[in-house]
């Protein structure tokens, strides 16, 4: 489900389903010209990816609005908001929560948040190009394995 | 000065605004005319569009999924969608197209996707299962079989267009 009126509708009858959230982490840096494309192509596949995830999953899945993010090179990733937003989410019966990224920052700093990252090596290129396309389907196939595997514990 | 500057300012936006509106309402009483000036083929119907997705003869009677893109618009937005259906040859010879979206709460359903259940669909998501014909199987969680999509053959190729609900037999 996503956070649109037409899925709410479905989501309140159905919550008890809907036991896992997916969290897109949306990286805004705006200081050094090949970083700012970087990090702008990075967003666009973490969106991506994350509907991706969510159309398979649509029965299951929560997807959150993404937490975005200011990275610059001088300060620390914003471990607090993000923690923030997940204990917000604590209200409600989600079984499993997923943090969706291609940043290899948050890896970094996994321990201190409630929740599992879903981590995935940024690739080069646009979704539109058939190579890339090809790239980024495989990974969010063993995205989504890993996410069934939770599923069956 | 200022006033003046103002007045001129004030003059320009009526001005815009009346073009504006005025634009607005000419569009929305062209628009229905040029609609119907085009070409009936052209017209994206709601209903009926079909898309090439496979040959014929590639298709066997294990269910494939075959894949292929479309304009959605959704209101505003409009953005290009994947759709996919599996597709398989029946004991007749007749094509069969059916729609992964799982009817309970539309996660995607895999052909043979649980060891448990050969021969089967199953959906990821609460164990929901169907036949190879869409049918659910019952005490699972959907409530109804898998949407068929209309097909059209043509030249040995295969064209799908929107899926509907099943209808029972
Ligand atoms: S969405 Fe398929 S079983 Fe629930």
């Amino acid at each position: 489900m996503q956070w649109k009126e037409q899925d709410m509708h479905q989501y309140i009858e159905a919550q008890e389903y809907v036991d896992t959230l997916v969290i897109p982490l949306i990286p805004i840096q705006l200081e050094k010209p090949n970083e700012i494309v970087k990090h702008a192509a990075m967003s666009e596949l973490t969106e991506y990816g994350a509907k991706a995830i969510e159309n398979q999953f649509k029965g299951r899945i929560f997807l959150s609005p993404s937490f975005q993010y200011f990275k610059s090179s001088s300060t620390k990733l914003d471990t607090i908001s993000l923690q923030q937003w997940i204990a917000y989410y604590d209200h409600l019966p989600f079984k499993h929560v997923f943090l969706f990224t291609f940043d290899h920052a948050w890896k970094k700093v996994e321990r201190e948040l409630n929740a599992s990252l879903l981590w995935l090596p940024a690739i080069s290129g646009k979704v539109e190009d058939a190579k890339t396309s090809e790239i980024l389907k495989e990974q969010l196939n063993q995205m989504m394995d890993l996410i069934q595997s939770y599923w069956q514990e | 000065m200022s006033e003046k500057k103002q007045q001129v300012s004030r003059r320009q936006f009526l001005n815009y605004t009346l073009t504006g509106v005025g634009g607005f309402m000419a569009a929305g009483m062209l628009a229905p005319m040029v609609r119907f000036a085009i070409d009936p083929v052209l017209q994206p119907s709601a209903q009926g569009e079909f898309a090439a997705v496979a040959q014929v003869d590639d298709i066997t009677t294990e269910p494939t999924r075959v894949e292929w893109t479309i304009d959605q618009v959704d209101g505003w937005y409009e953005s290009k969608v994947t759709k996919t259906a599996w597709v398989y040859k029946q004991e007749d010879g007749s094509i069969l197209a059916l729609s992964p979206v799982c009817k309970h709460l539309g996660c995607v359903v895999n052909w043979e996707g649980n060891e448990q259940f050969p021969n089967e669909f199953y959906c990821p998501c609460h164990g929901g299962r169907y036949y190879k014909d869409g049918v659910n199987v019952p005490n699972t969680p959907p409530a109804a079989a898998l949407d068929v999509f209309q097909h059209k053959i043509e030249e040995g190729t295969l064209y799908l267009g929107k899926a509907e609900p099943r209808k029972e037999a």
